[in-house]
């Protein structure tokens, strides 16, 4: 009952306490072919804009971290996610990697299976909040089969929400280890989810070389090229000048029939 | 050796191949790398023989050049009667099925396989199995006899699980200049609209076979034609292209939607796409007056050896869509359709006639419009407000015969029902269990919506004002010519819903013809969800709807009209009980008041009778999921109690107790 009565008059008197800067960052409009080549899939679901990131707000909200990723078009849910337990939401899968102690390769180097991409030269990645329109016991499943050594480095939102352009996530700072600091290095993927992935992908929605009815287009049909439509570069500030750096940094992949012998691109981390 | 070595050695830098604070590297660079690699290695090697999935062919492998991808579902459904099958509502047909009903355990396996030779060719087909096998039903071979025996030789084909070739294309990109990509075979039909061509519904997405191609102009617009065979079991006049006492000969195999869609492409126009969408139905049978025809009772001519085709049904469907979407403060979206459907009499039987008819077109030749029009204020009260202002105005006449049947909304308001609306008579409410939603026809609608709605953290907030009257007003209407769909009145009751009369369903959702009706609606609804951190993933559900229903059904008489006044609430309660577990619980309340509910005019007078009902259905709700593999339940109990102003047709329902499970796992 006290708990109750904390959360009401929680809610109505909204609480005083200082929090944190927000860590806003900023991409330009426009930018969602990756590397200057990927195109989205035929299908008429996936809608112009629908993997254009333009922001990303980290804030404090009292025992949470609050991730909000703004896009460029309308959240849409042509899949009825709610049919399948999911979020509101169908297409996107966001991945927020988070670099909290800055150290020279401290933490991990690959990205998300799925992702096809790394970090680097020296600056790993020490959490990942895997923002998915599944629900997390879905997410979870699909990690603890698939990178089983990464279960301690995934954080799951314990809510995510559909809220216009904006999807929200809301991630209990003590699994981030506390709250957003301006020291963190941030770097935001996105992705196109998928519920029935390939076997070495954890829910990222494939990028071939030609376009198909639900496949990107503008990769290879191999392993190397990132199926990654959108990212922050540069300084994160939604200049111009960020789209070409974007596709600067995600264009330096070697594809290869195997896994083993693709080069990934490594990304770097904004910091404010 | 090389593992023991690795692991010493990260160990000496920790987790990770960070150094220590404070300390010199113990390692280089490049034996950093080294370390890295291998570790990867250790991981990859780990995953293999622990039976995960591998990241990599093994070693002198070719990775294969096919995907598989396989689902096995199953299927529960309970209910405290002895009906038995595997999906509550089945196959409308009047010869039915033998597969719907409530109580059943009911397994269906698909696999889908998928190669791509060469990056520009992709071909795939799913093999699935039929639906309708129930875990009882072990040992059924598929021979069918008119009374089901213990032989296991009498259930048929539905009850064997018979696997079927489905979802079959191939698709190609760029096969000659000019050409984006061309298809043939099976596709959803997502491609255009609900005003023309509509998505085929859930279950059927790898049933529709057609062939497409697309082209762009430039990087201005592109285009895309496609000939999709026609379904001859609901895509032409009277739901089906064969079964006609009209037609001796049915001819099906060239019946056809012929269709396209050409789009504006950002470069033409950043924050504003145009979209142009037209279908042509052409459903043809051998013309009677060919001597060649089968059939044929011309002899006076020779016969050339050449059958002339003469159309039963011809439809024709366009829609312009225009939609500014590039603006921070404002969205705006305008939808302009044109139907045109025109049965022939020659082989077309009136199955309208008599006022009761369920067809899917009006047994005539007509063309109407629609239009609708949206625009929305984003956050005008706030961050994550929006202020939505609809208004339409759908044609009596419009009707989108091969448009979305379900699982699309064209429509703001939350409408009469919990499903959405669509501008067609050809919709598809069968097919599902009892927790599905249903789908109402808006032909003839015309009104307006507003909406304003709110999302935070702590609450999101929507309030919906409708008004509507209708289009379909009109005294003495020709019901040999307008389907009735049973002529059943009153507010439709899709919880205890039944394809015969039996529960005093009410209305048909497809139902937007009366043979007298002047009838205008208001519909206000509100709903809250609170967010609060009272439990893991706590959310509270509150959802209160009003109907104002008025139909002054034939102008000459009082004793006839109805008011509805109808009020629906839903409380539900949800949250994550484990990592894998989420669930909720709730409970339905509707109370409905409707004067001149039902009733006749037998002996020339109009004797209609006041409806009260009440209806409480608490339910709960699991969802688990665990990787690749998912699985529901729900779990419900319903009672309802009409009364009367006739004391006998007063009536208690219930309580029904039923429930519906489901296990998936993709491998």
């Amino acid at each position: 009952m006290a708990r109750i009565l904390s959360w009401f008059f929680g809610f109505l008197v909204l609480p005083a306490t200082a929090f944190a800067e927000p860590l806003i960052l900023k991409d330009p409009k426009g930018d969602d072919r990756g590397w200057g080549k990927l195109s989205y899939p035929t299908g008429a679901e996936y809608t112009r804009g629908a993997f254009d990131l333009v922001g990303v707000s980290i804030r404090e909200d009292g025992d949470d971290v609050v991730f909000e990723v703004e896009l460029a078009a309308d959240l849409t849910d042509p899949w009825k996610s709610k049919d399948w337990g999911g979020n509101g939401f169908s297409l996107q899968f966001v991945q927020v990697y988070l670099d909290l102690d800055g150290k020279k390769r401290s933490g991990e180097k690959k990205g998300v299976p799925g992702s096809w991409v790394e970090f680097g030269p020296d600056q790993y990645w020490d959490k990942v909040v895997l923002i998915s329109p599944q629900p997390n016991s879905k997410v979870e499943g699909e990690v603890g089969a698939k990178a089983p050594y990464l279960k301690n480095k995934v954080v799951l939102p314990s809510r995510t929400e559909a809220r216009k352009r904006t999807i929200v996530a809301r991630v209990p700072a003590s699994a981030l280890g506390g709250k957003p600091q301006k020291s963190w290095g941030v770097q935001v993927l996105m992705l196109s989810n998928e519920g029935f992935p390939a076997k070495e992908d954890i829910l990222a929605r494939k990028v071939n070389e030609i376009e198909g009815e639900h496949r990107f287009g503008g990769g290879c049909d191999g392993f190397g090229d990132p199926q990654v439509t959108d990212l922050l570069a540069g300084p994160a500030q939604g200049a111009d000048a960020e789209g070409p750096a974007q596709e600067k940094l995600l264009s330096g992949y070697t594809c290869a029939d195997e896994p083993k012998g693709a080069k990934l691109v490594q990304l770097p981390f904004v910091r404010l | 050796m090389k593992t023991l070595f690795v692991l010493w050695a990260l160990a000496q830098t920790g987790t990770s191949t960070a150094p220590p604070d404070g300390d010199a590297p113990p390692f280089t660079d490049a034996q950093l790398d080294w370390l890295e690699s291998m570790k990867e290695q250790l991981r990859e090697e780990a995953q293999s023989s622990g039976g995960g999935a591998p990241a990599s062919a093994p070693s002198g492998v070719s990775a294969s050049a096919l995907e598989l991808k396989a689902e096995a579902y199953t299927k529960w459904l309970f209910r405290n009667n002895t009906s038995q099958g595997c999906v509550t509502y089945g196959n409308p047909h009047p010869s039915g099925d033998n597969f719907a009903g409530d109580n059943g355990a009911c397994p269906e396996l698909a696999l889908t396989i998928i190669g791509r030779p060469t990056a520009k060719i992709e071909g795939s087909f799913r093999i699935q199995s039929r639906y309708g096998q129930q875990f009882a039903d072990y040992f059924e071979n598929g021979d069918l006899r008119d009374i089901p025996d213990a032989s296991s030789e009498s259930l048929g084909q539905n009850h064997s699980a018979p696997l079927q070739l489905r979802g079959i294309y191939v698709r190609v990109a760029q096969p000659v200049p000019y050409v984006d990509w061309f298809l043939a075979g099976s596709s959803d039909l997502g491609m255009f609209d609900p005003f023309t061509v509509g998505r085929v519904r859930f279950i059927e997405r790898f049933n529709a076979k057609g062939l497409f191609l697309q082209t762009s102009l430039g990087e201005y617009a592109k285009l895309l034609l496609a000939r999709i065979a026609l379904s001859k079991l609901y895509g032409t006049a009277n739901y089906n292209s064969l079964e006609d006492p009209l037609l001796t000969n049915p001819f099906w195999a060239r019946d056809a939607v012929y269709a396209f869609s050409l789009g504006t492409l950002p470069a033409l126009a950043d924050r504003f796409s145009l979209t142009v969408n037209g279908s042509v139905v052409l459903d043809e049978e051998a013309d009677r007056d060919d001597p060649d025809a089968p059939g044929s009772t011309n002899t006076n001519d020779p016969q050339d050896g050449i059958t002339a085709a003469a159309p039963r049904f011809l439809g024709m469907n366009g829609s312009v869509t225009a939609n500014l979407t590039g603006f921070d403060a404002f969205r705006a979206k305008l939808i302009l359709a044109l139907s045109h459907n025109a049965p022939s009499e020659e082989y077309v039987s009136n199955i309208a006639l008599g006022g009761l008819g369920f067809s899917n077109v009006v047994y005539d030749t007509n063309t109407d419009l629609a239009a609708i029009g949206r625009f929305e204020l984003v956050d005008l009260f706030g961050e994550g407000s929006a202020l939505k202002l609809e208004y339409f105005n759908i044609g009596a006449n419009f009707n989108a015969v091969v448009g979305s049947r379900r699982e699309e909304d064209v429509l703001l308001t939350d409408g009469f029902l919990e499903g959405g609306q669509l501008p067609t008579l050809n919709l598809a409410n069968e097919l599902i269990d009892f927790n599905d939603k249903f789908y109402e026809s808006c032909v003839g609608w015309h009104g307006g919506t507003l909406v304003a709605e709110t999302t935070g953290d702590f609450l999101d907030f929507t309030a919906e004002g409708t008004f509507l009257t209708y289009n379909t007003n009109l005294q003495d209407r020709n019901m040999d010519l307008y389907p009735g769909f049973g002529g059943f009145t009153g507010y439709t009751d899709t919880q205890l819903f039944s394809y015969a009369n039996t529960n005093d369903r009410g209305r048909d959702p497809r139902t937007v013809y009366a043979r007298n009706q002047d009838r205008l609606s208001a519909i206000g609804m509100a709903k809250v969800r609170l967010k609060p951190d009272l439990w893991r993933g706590a959310e509270i559900n509150l959802k209160l709807k009003y109907i104002f229903d008025k139909d002054g059904r034939d102008a000459d008489l009082e004793e006839d009209d109805y008011q509805g006044n109808l009020l629906m609430g839903d409380l539900n309660l949800g949250g994550q009980l484990l990592d894998q577990l989420s669930g909720n619980v709730g409970l339905s309340l509707d109370s409905w008041s409707e004067d001149g509910r039902s009733g006749t005019y037998a002996g020339g007078r109009a004797n209609f009778v006041d409806y009260r009902t009440l209806r409480l259905r608490p339910y709960l709700g699991f969802r688990y999921s665990l990787g690749a593999l998912s699985a529901g339940y729900h779990l419900e109990l319903v009672t309802k109690n009409v009364t009367t102003s006739d004391p006998v047709l007063d009536a208690s329902i219930g309580p029904v107790i039923r429930s519906v499970g489901w296990i998936a796992a993709q491998f």
